[in-house]
C-alpha cells in the first residue's frame, strides 16, 4: 500500500513517462485513501506554513500537525460539514484557503484526495516515525518455499501484493561478488572465488559471510562510509585550509567496527567518550566524530561567529546520523514540517555548546583541544617499556636491599681513609645540581633554554648547544663560585659566565677550545681582555672547570681546568662601537655555562674558592660530601645515594642496570614524543551559557536555555547530568523509536542502493514514508534485541533470498520498477570511487592490506593544490606525492584536502566532506571513463595486472585473459567475450611490437618497474579495457 | 510539484526515459546521451523566454578595491587622513585586521580619474582599457553583501550562504538547465594565478561544488596548461586510434552484458565512454590557440599566448563560449590589497584589465555577445579608510561589505548605464542597492528561471540559490 505514496509523484510526468514506469499491477489501492501517504503530504505542502509546528507563523490557532486541533476543523464523514473542506473549496477569496497570495495552490486531485479522507472517516495517525516499534509478526505469503529468512516472507509479501514474482537467484559468481564488495569494498581473490565455487556444502554461503565479517577489511569498508556521515577530513576547510591530524579517529572506527562495537557503545564513545567515567585514551580518541567540523582560521573572521557554526554543524550532524530528523530547519524558527521547535534546536545545540575550543583555530596544524593519542602499537611499546623500566628499577632495588651492612661499612671506611671525604665546605652554597631530572627547580637558579637529559658523568647531564644556561634568580652575590663536569662536542665560542649590570658593567668568561678569555666592559664601553689557556682541552671528552670571580674585582678572576690554576695573560684594552654592544646587551643579571655539549654536577657558591678547594671539588668525587657527613646525621636520601656509590664501586651488575634504566627512560620519552595527535572533545570548566539565536543569527541572543531533549520525539531522559553522555545515551536508548529505524535503513541503503525510506537522511513528514515499513520495524527492533549487534544485522541481510536475487532480469523488470522498490531483483549498484580504484588495486595484486595509519599521498596530477592556495607558511598547500608501498593502500587511507579532494575520486561522486553526506549520487559521466582509462593509477594497475598473468602463462594468451578477466569482474570469461578481447590483443601486439618507442613509454605509466614488451604492452591494453567494463565498476 | 519532478526525474537518471526494448543497442546508446539532459532540461525550464544562453562570470577574487577603480570619491581628497566619522559607519562591523587599530584615517586613491563614453563613466587609470567599452557595459555600484571575510564572501557570492553545503551558481544552472553540448562540459572553470606575491587569498573546490544536487552538476576545473582537462589525454604511446580500438572492444562487451542482464545504465555507459572519446577530439581543438589570428592576441594582450594567464583563460571562455558551453566561470586570485595597494593594485589590473575588455568586444564581433553575459566583480570591496598600522607607505584597504562594484556586459542587461550610488565617502549605499541574493535571482532572471519557483528539496526544505531573499534588479534589464 505503502507504495502508493512512492510511486504517486510520478503520475505528474507525462503519460507517455507514466506507462513506461508503471504498470498497473504496481499502482496502490487507490480507492482507500491512507492518511500518511495521500493526506498529510497535502497538509504539510499547503497548510503547515501557517497552520503548523512553528509556533511564531502559526495563524488562528490552528495546527495541522496536531489531531486535537485539527479535528476541530473536520467533521469526519461529511466534507460539506467540514470547515477544512469548505475552505479548500470556496469561491469566496476572504475564506478560501490557502489564500490566494500563498506560493504553492492544491490541485483538485489533491482537494478530491481531502474529501475522500473525510468522506472514509477521516482517520488520524501520528507520524509514522514517531510510532513505538514492535517486532511485527511474519506476514502471509503464496509462495512458501522462498523465503529462507524473516526479511524475505516481508519483501515476498510485497511483491505479491504487487503481482511481482522473485527473480531468479543470482549465480553463485555474481552473489560471491556482490557480497564480497558489499562487506569489505574488495573483489573477492581468485582463491577465494575458486573456494566458493568447490565448496558444495550448504553452509558454504556462510561460510562466506563469516569470513567476510571478520576480515580486516570490512572495518575500513564501512569506515569509509561512515566517514561521509562524519565528514571526516585531513585538512580544516575554511580558507587557508591547513593539514590537521585525525587519522587516529580512523583507526578508531575501523578498529570498533571490526570488533563489532555494539552501536549503542559506538555512539556513546563518539559523541561523549570524555565524558565517561575514566575515560580511555580510545574512548577520547573517538570523540574525533564532532571535531571534524571544518574549522575557520582567515584573518579578521570573528572567532564566536564560527564557533557557533561549529555548534550548529554538530546538532545538524547529530539529526541526521541518528535521528534522521532534519533539525536544521529549526535554526531560523520552528520547524515548518516537524515537531521541532527552535527551543528545542537551540537546546541540543548547548549539548554542544561548552566545548574547550576555539573559533578560529587550525593556522597550520590541529584545532584545540588535542591529545597525544598513542597508537595501539605505540601503546603496547609504551607498555612494554614500563614493564621493562619497572623490572629493573626492582632489580636495582633488590641489590640495594642485599647489601651487607658490614662489608659496606668497611667499603666506607676504606674510602675515608683514602681521603675521599675531603669536602669543600658548603658554607655560602648557593646550589648543587646533579642535572638529573627535568624541569629543574631551585630556589636560587634556573635553567633557561630547552634542555634535554642524556647519560652524564654521574647519572644524568644536561645538554645544550650554547642555547641552554643558568641564570641566577636571587639577588646578586658580590662574588660567585662555579664548578662543573662539561663534556664539549664542538669546539666553537662558549660562555661560561656573563653578568650585566643595570648600569652597563660587563663581565664575560669565555671559551673557545683550550682558550678561556676574560672580558670586563666598562659602562664607557672600554674593554679589559685576559686570556688563559688549558693544557689540555678536547671534545666528547669529560673536563672539570671551575672559575671564581670577584664582581668588585673581577680581573682578579680564577680558573681551574681539571683542578689545575690556569694563569691569565696581560690586559688588552679596547673600545668597542657601540652599535655592537647594544646588539649583545641583554638583561642585567648573571647568566652561567652556556655550553656546548653537556653538563653535569653543577656547583655555585656565593664565595671565592681556593686552589686547594678547586682540586678538590675537580677529584669531584661526589660521593666526598656523602662520606663527609657523619652517619648518624645522613638523610635518608644520603643513604641511599651512598649505597647506590658503593654498589656502583663493589657491582659491575648494579652499574649495567642502572645503564639500563637511563636507556630505558630514554626510550620512553623518545616513544612519547612521538605520539600523534588528534582533535578531541572536552569541557570546558567555566560552562558557557547557551541561548536562542533569533532568526539563527549568531550575533542576536535570544532567551538562554539549558541542554535538553526533544521529549516530544522520545519521551525519556536518561539518569545522566544534561549533558552529552545524556544526549547519546537518549538516542540509543532502546524505546527511541528513531536511531534504530534510522540506522538500518541506512545499512538497507548500503546493499540495495535506496533505503527502505529513500530519503535516509529525513524520516519527518516531509521525508519519504517507507516502501516496506513492516520490515523496517522488523529489522530495527532485531538490531536493539541483538544488543546492537551490527554484524548480526548485516548478517541477515546478506543471507536472505531477496538479497540473493539475480540483477539479469530482462529490460522490462528495469522498465516497470527502476528503483527496484519491490525489490523483487537483486541489486545492480556502481560502486563508489574508493571500491574502483581499490578494486584496481586489489585485482592487480598492487594493494597493500596494512591498516590505519597516517593518511598518505598517492598519484594526482601535479600542481592541483598550489593553484588554489594561498602560496606559504601554512600547511597543506602543496601535494607531495607519495612513493613506494604508500602509492598502493586502500582509498580510505588518501589525503583529503577539502578545498582540492583528489579529483578521480571526485569524478565518482565522493563528496568533498566538508558537510554530513547521508547519500553520495550515484552518477554515470564521460569523466568517469577518463579517469578510469587515463589515470596512471588504473593503467599502472592494468600494466601489473597483465604483467602477471603473462608470467603465470606464458604463450598461453587465452588463459592470461581469463585469468584477468576473473580477478578484476570475478567471474570467468565467456568464450564470445574472449572472441572480442583477443583481436584486440593481437592488433596491440602487432602495433607495439612495430613501435618499440610506443611500447617503452606505455609501460613506463607508474612507478612498478616492468620488462617491456609487445605482449606486455598489448596485454596492458586488454587489462585496461577490463577495468573499464561496466560489469567492473558494478556490483553484479 | 516542481522539485518532485525534477529529483525524480533526476534520480530515475536515464532509465526512466528510455525507450522500448526493441530498439538496437547503437540507438539505444545516443538515445541515452540525449536522455542525459532530460533531467535538466526538464518541461518547466525555462520559466520564461531567456535572453541569456551562456555567462561568462569573470570572478576577481580577493575583493577589488572599488574605490581605486571605479567608484570616483573626490571627497575622500578633502577629508584625507580624517577618521571616518561614526555618523557614516553606523556600528557597521569590521574586520579584526583593522578594529583595533584605533583609528580609521579616510584615504583618498592614489590614482587619476577620468570620465568615458557617452555615459561617462568614471574609471581610474588602472583600467584604461575597460574604459574604452564603458558604453556597453552596465555598471552597479550598489552591490552590497552579508559577509566579511574572504571564504564566507566567495560562498555566499556563489552559493547564497555563507557555510559550506549548497550547491554553486554553475551547479545550479546545470540542473536547472542542462547542457547545450555533449561533447563539453556545462559548467567549466578557470583558475589563474595573479602577479601579486601576498594577496593571492585560497579558492575552493566548495565555490564550483554541486552541493547537495546530484554530484554530475558540479564544475569542471580545466588546467592552465596544454593539458587542461584532468585526464583528458591518452597515456603515452597510446594513440587515438588505439584507442578507438579499445573502445569499440568495450563497447561490444558492454552492450553484450545490456542485453543480458536489462539494465539500462549500461547503455549510459557505453553513451558516456562515447562522450568521453569526443570530449577527447573536441578539447584539443578548444586549447589550440593557433587558429587564431595575431589581432586577436594583440586584442587580449601577449599574456593571452601563455596559457593559465587570465588573459589566455578570457581567451579560452570566448572559444568555449563559442561552443556553447552554459557557465564559465574564471577565477582569478590577488586582488586583497590590505597593504601595499599602490603597488599591488596596478599589477592586479595589468594581469586583467585589457584581456577582459578584448572579451567584450570580441564576442561583440562575433555576435556572441546577443545571447552571452559577461560579469566581473568579486565577493565585496575595500574600505574608504586605509589600514595604517602597516606603515605609512605600504597602505592598503580592508574588506568593506557595504557596498561595492560590478559589472555586466551582453545580452540581456542595458549597455552604458550605471545602476546605484554610494556616498560622497564610498562608504554607504545611498540609492538602488543591490544585494548579491538580487544579483543571483537577476542572473537565473536573464536564464528565464524565476529563483524563487527554482527550488531543490534537500532535508525537507525546498531551498533555492536566492535562499529565502532576493529580488530581480528589472531597472538594469533590456
Amino acid at each position: 500500500m505503502v507504495l502508493g505514496k512512492l510511486l504517486r509523484p510520478i503520475r505528474y510526468l507525462s503519460p507517455l513517462a507514466c506507462v513506461l514506469l508503471f504498470s498497473a499491477a504496481l499502482m496502490g489501492d487507490e480507492s482507500q485513501v491512507d492518511f500518511a501517504r495521500d493526506v498529510q503530504p497535502i497538509l504539510a505542502q499547503h497548510c503547515y506554513q501557517c497552520h503548523g509546528p512553528d509556533a511564531q507563523a502559526r495563524k488562528a490557532d490552528l495546527r495541522w500537525d496536531d489531531k486535537s486541533s485539527a479535528m476541530r476543523q473536520v467533521t469526519p464523514g461529511q466534507p460539506r460539514e467540514s470547515e477544512l473542506y469548505r475552505r479548500l473549496i470556496s469561491s469566496d477569496p476572504d475564506v478560501r484557503m490557502p489564500p490566494s497570495t500563498a506560493e504553492h495552490q492544491p490541485s483538485l486531485t489533491e482537494i478530491a484526495t481531502i474529501r475522500r479522507w473525510i468522506e472514509q472517516g477521516a482517520p488520524w495517525k501520528q507520524h509514522w516515525s514517531l510510532l513505538p516499534m514492535h517486532a511485527p509478526a511474519l506476514p502471509e505469503v503464496k509462495l512458501k518455499d522462498w523465503p529462507r529468512g524473516e526479511i524475505d516472507f516481508f519483501t515476498l509479501a510485497q511483491m505479491e501484493a504487487h503481482g511481482a514474482t522473485p527473480a531468479e537467484p543470482a549465480s553463485k559468481y555474481a552473489w560471491l561478488r556482490r557480497v564480497t564488495f558489499d562487506l569489505t569494498g574488495l573483489p573477492p581473490t581468485k582463491q577465494e572465488i575458486e573456494r566458493y565455487l568447490a565448496d558444495q556444502s550448504p553452509h558454504a554461503d556462510k561460510k562466506v559471510i563469516q569470513r567476510l565479517l571478520a576480515s580486516p577489511s570490512y572495518g575500513e569498508h564501512f569506515a569509509r562510509e561512515w566517514f561521509d556521515l562524519a565528514r571526516y577530513a585531513d585538512t580544516h576547510g575554511y580558507t587557508i585550509d591547513s593539514h590537521r591530524d585525525m587519522w587516529r579517529y580512523r583507526e578508531w572506527v575501523i578498529d570498533a567496527l571490526n570488533d563489532n562495537m555494539p552501536f549503542d557503545q559506538f555512539t556513546i564513545e563518539q559523541l561523549a567518550g570524555d565524558l565517561l567515567p575514566n575515560p580511555t585514551i580510545e574512548q577520547l580518541t573517538a570523540t574525533g566524530f564532532h571535531r571534524n567540523v571544518p574549522v575557520m582560521d582567515e584573518d579578521g573572521v570573528i572567532a564566536e561567529e564560527y564557533r557557533h557554526a561549529y555548534v550548529i554543524d554538530r546538532v545538524n550532524t547529530t539529526g541526521t546520523v541518528w535521528l534522521g530528523m532534519t533539525l536544521a530547519c529549526a535554526q531560523c524558527h520552528d520547524h515548518k514540517f516537524d515537531p521541532i521547535s527552535q527551543r528545542d534546536f537551540y537546546q541540543l545545540a548547548a549539548y554542544f555548546d561548552n566545548i574547550d575550543e576555539k573559533g578560529t583555530d587550525g593556522r597550520s596544524s590541529n584545532a584545540i583541544p588535542v591529545i597525544k593519542s598513542p597508537t595501539k602499537t605505540q601503546q603496547k611499546q609504551s607498555h612494554d617499556l614500563q614493564q621493562k623500566l619497572a623490572t629493573i628499577e626492582s632489580e636495582i632495588e633488590g641489590l640495594v636491599t642485599s647489601i651487607q651492612p658490614r662489608e659496606m661499612a668497611r667499603w666506607e671506611s676504606d674510602a675515608r681513609r683514602e681521603g675521599r671525604d675531603a669536602v669543600v665546605a658548603e658554607t655560602n652554597l648557593l646550589a648543587n645540581l646533579d642535572c638529573g631530572q627535568l624541569p629543574l627547580e631551585h630556589e636560587a637558579v634556573a635553567l633557561e633554554g630547552d634542555a634535554l637529559l642524556v647519560d652524564g658523568k654521574v647519572g644524568q647531564a644536561l645538554v645544550g648547544n650554547g642555547d641552554v644556561c643558568f641564570r641566577l634568580k636571587i639577588d646578586l652575590p658580590k662574588a660567585i663560585s662555579v664548578s662543573a663536569w662539561l663534556y664539549p662536542t664542538i669546539d666553537r665560542r662558549q660562555t661560561l659566565y656573563e653578568y650585566d649590570s643595570a648600569d652597563g658593567n660587563r663581565i664575560e668568561l669565555s671559551q673557545t677550545g683550550s682558550s678561556f678569555t676574560l672580558a670586563i666592559t666598562k659602562p664607557d664601553n672600554v674593554t679589559t681582555s685576559y686570556t688563559a689557556m688549558a693544557n689540555a682541552w678536547e671534545t666528547n671528552a669529560w673536563h672539570h672547570l671551575a672559575f671564581a670571580i670577584d664582581l668588585q674585582k673581577p680581573q682578579d678572576a680564577r680558573l681551574w681546568i681539571g683542578g689545575q690554576r690556569l694563569n691569565w695573560s696581560e690586559p688588552k684594552t679596547e673600545n668597542v662601537a657601540n652599535d655592537l654592544l647594544m646588539a649583545t646587551t641583554t638583561e642585567p643579571g648573571q647568566r652561567l655555562l652556556a655550553a656546548r655539549g653537556l653538563i653535569d654536577e653543577v656547583r655555585i657558591d656565593s664565595r671565592i674558592w681556593s686552589d686547594e678547594e678547586a682540586a678538590i671539588l675537580a677529584g669531584s668525587d661526589p660521593m666526598a660530601k656523602l662520606l663527609a657527613i657523619p652517619p648518624k646525621q645522613r638523610s635518608e636520601e644520603d643513604v641511599a645515594k651512598l649505597k647506590a656509590y658503593y654498589l656502583r664501586a663493589t657491582n659491575p651488575e648494579f652499574s649495567r642496570l642502572e645503564v639500563s634504566r637511563a636507556k630505558t627512560n630514554r626510550q620512553i620519552e623518545h616513544l612519547q614524543s612521538q605520539f600523534p595527535e588528534t582533535m578531541v572533545m572536552r569541557e570546558r570548566d567555566e560552562p558557557r551559557v547557551s541561548h536562542i539565536r533569533v532568526r539563527g543569527a549568531w550575533d542576536q541572543l535570544g532567551e538562554e536555555v539549558q541542554p535538553g531533549l526533544p521529549m516530544q520525539l522520545f519521551n525519556v531522559v536518561p539518569e545522566e547530568k544534561p549533558n552529552r553522555l545524556q544526549l547519546a545515551h537518549w538516542l540509543v536508548d532502546k524505546r527511541n523509536p528513531l536511531t534504530a529505524r534510522v540506522v538500518v535503513n541506512r545499512y538497507w541503503q548500503h546493499y540495495f542502493g535506496t533505503g527502505l525510506v529513500e530519503t535516509v537522511g529525513d524520516f519527518g513528514t516531509r521525508g519519504a514514508l517507507p516502501s516496506h515499513p513492516k520490515l523496517l520495524d522488523y529489522l530495527a527492533s532485531e538490531l536493539i534485541a541483538s544488543g546492537w549487534d551490527v554484524k548480526y544485522l548485516q548478517q541477515l541481510i546478506v543471507s536472505s533470498n531477496t538479497y540473493r536475487q539475480s540483477s539479469y532480469v530482462g529490460r522490462d523488470a528495469y522498465d516497470v520498477d527502476p528503483q527496484n522498490l519491490l525489490l523483487a531483483r537483486g541489486p545492480r549498484l556502481r560502486l563508489s570511487a574508493e571500491e574502483i580504484r581499490d578494486q584496481a588495486l586489489a585485482a592487480s595484486g598492487l594493494l597493500r592490506s596494512e591498516i590505519g595509519g597516517p593518511s598518505v599521498s598517492p598519484y594526482q596530477p601535479p600542481g592541483l593544490w598550489k593553484e588554489i592556495s594561498k602560496g606559504e607558511g601554512f600547511s597543506a598547500e602543496r601535494y607531495v606525492q607519495d612513493h613506494g608501498n604508500r602509492l598502493y593502500r586502500r582509498s580510505l587511507y588518501t589525503y583529503w584536502k577539502r578545498s582540492c579532494p583528489p579529483p578521480s575520486m571526485r569524478a565518482f561522486d565522493a563528496p568533498n566532506r566538508e558537510v554530513c553526506i547521508a547519500q553520495r549520487s550515484r552518477t554515470n559521466t564521460p569523466m568517469q571513463a577518463l579517469v578510469l582509462l587515463n589515470d596512471v593509477t588504473f593503467i599502472e594497475a592494468a600494466k601489473v595486472l597483465a604483467n602477471d598473468v603473462l608470467q603465470k602463462y606464458g604463450d598461453d594468451r587465452e588463459a592470461a585473459i581469463r585469468e584477468a578477466f576473473l580477478r578484476v569482474v570475478s567471474r570467468p570469461i565467456e568464450q564470445d567475450e574472449l572472441a572480442l578481447l583477443l583481436p584486440l590483443y593481437r592488433k596491440q601486439e602487432t602495433k607495439f611490437a612495430n613501435d618499440q618507442r610506443a611500447m617503452e613509454y606505455f609501460l613506463r605509466e607508474g612507478e612498478t618497474e616492468v620488462t617491456p614488451s609487445p605482449e606486455l604492452a598489448a596485454m596492458t591494453v586488454v587489462c585496461q579495457t577490463i577495468l573499464n567494463l561496466d560489469e567492473a565498476v558494478t556490483s553484479p | 510539484m516542481q522539485h518532485e519532478l525534477k529529483q525524480l526525474a533526476d534520480r530515475q537518471t536515464r532509465r526512466s526515459f528510455l525507450g522500448s526494448a526493441g530498439v538496437s543497442l547503437g540507438a539505444m546508446a545516443l538515445h541515452a546521451l540525449s536522455a542525459e539532459n532530460v533531467s535538466a532540461a526538464e518541461a518547466s525550464l525555462p520559466h520564461f523566454p531567456p535572453k541569456v544562453k551562456r555567462i561568462i562570470y569573470l570572478c576577481q577574487s580577493g575583493a577589488p578595491s572599488q574605490l581605486d577603480l571605479f567608484d570616483h570619491k573626490p571627497a575622500l581628497q578633502r577629508m584625507q587622513g580624517e577618521d571616518l566619522p561614526p555618523s557614516v559607519r553606523m556600528g557597521q562591523r569590521l574586520t579584526t585586521v583593522t578594529s583595533d587599530q584605533g583609528s580609521l584615517p579616510l584615504t583618498p586613491s592614489s590614482f587619476a580619474f577620468r570620465q568615458h563614453g557617452q555615459s561617462g563613466m568614471w574609471f581610474s587609470e588602472l583600467m584604461p582599457h575597460q574604459a574604452k567599452i564603458a558604453d556597453r557595459i552596465c555598471r552597479i555600484h550598489s552591490m552590497h553583501t552579508d559577509a566579511i571575510n574572504h571564504d564566507p564572501g566567495m560562498t555566499l557570492l556563489l552559493s547564497g550562504h555563507q557555510l559550506p553545503g549548497r550547491p554553486s551558481l554553475g551547479s545550479w544552472l546545470s540542473y536547472g538547465l542542462g547542457s547545450e553540448k555533449n561533447d563539453l562540459p556545462s559548467f567549466v572553470v578557470l583558475v589563474s594565478q595573479a602577479s601579486t606575491k601576498f594577496d593571492n587569498q585560497p579558492i575552493f573546490d566548495r565555490l564550483w561544488s554541486s552541493g547537495f544536487l546530484p554530484s554530475r552538476y558540479q564544475g569542471v576545473r580545466f588546467r592552465g596548461s596544454n593539458n587542461p582537462v584532468l585526464y583528458l589525454k591518452n597515456p603515452p604511446g597510446i594513440s587515438a586510434t588505439d584507442r578507438r580500438e579499445t573502445l569499440d572492444t568495450l563497447a561490444a562487451l558492454n552492450e553484450r552484458q545490456a542485453k543480458l542482464v536489462g539494465d539500462p545504465e549500461i547503455e549510459s555507459r557505453v553513451a558516456q565512454y562515447e562522450m568521453a572519446y569526443r570530449m577527447q577530439m573536441s578539447i584539443p581543438d578548444l586549447t589550440d590557440f593557433s587558429n587564431e589570428p595575431e589581432s586577436v592576441f594583440e586584442a587580449y594582450g601577449d599574456d593571452s599566448r601563455r596559457p593559465g594567464t587570465y588573459a589566455a583563460n578570457c581567451l579560452l571562455a570566448r572559444r568555449l563560449a563559442e561552443r556553447d558551453v552554459r557557465f564559465i566561470q574564471l577565477f582569478h586570485r590577488g586582488w586583497d590589497q590590505h597593504r601595499k595597494l599602490n603597488n599591488e593594485l596596478p599589477l592586479q589590473c595589468r594581469d586583467t584589465d585589457q584581456a577582459s575588455a578584448a572579451l567584450v568586444r570580441d564576442l561583440d564581433r562575433l555576435g556572441l555577445l546577443e545571447d552571452t553575459l559577461v560579469v566581473w566583480g568579486g565577493e565585496f570591496g575595500r574600505t574608504a579608510y586605509a589600514q595604517i598600522n602597516l606603515g605609512k607607505d605600504t597602505w592598503g584597504r580592508d574588506h568593506h561589505s557595504r557596498c561595492f562594484t560590478i559589472w555586466m556586459a551582453g545580452a540581456g542587461v542595458k549597455p552604458g548605464i550605471q545602476w546605484g550610488s554610494t556616498d560622497e565617502l564610498g562608504y554607504n549605499i545611498t540609492e538602488k542597492p543591490v544585494h548579491v541574493h538580487d544579483l543571483n535571482a537577476t542572473l537565473l532572471h536573464l536564464f528565464g528561471i524565476d529563483h524563487k519557483r527554482f527550488t531543490y528539496r534537500f532535508q525537507s526544505r525546498d531551498y533555492r540559490l536566492t535562499d529565502v531573499h532576493g529580488n530581480v534588479v528589472d531597472g538594469i534589464l533590456t
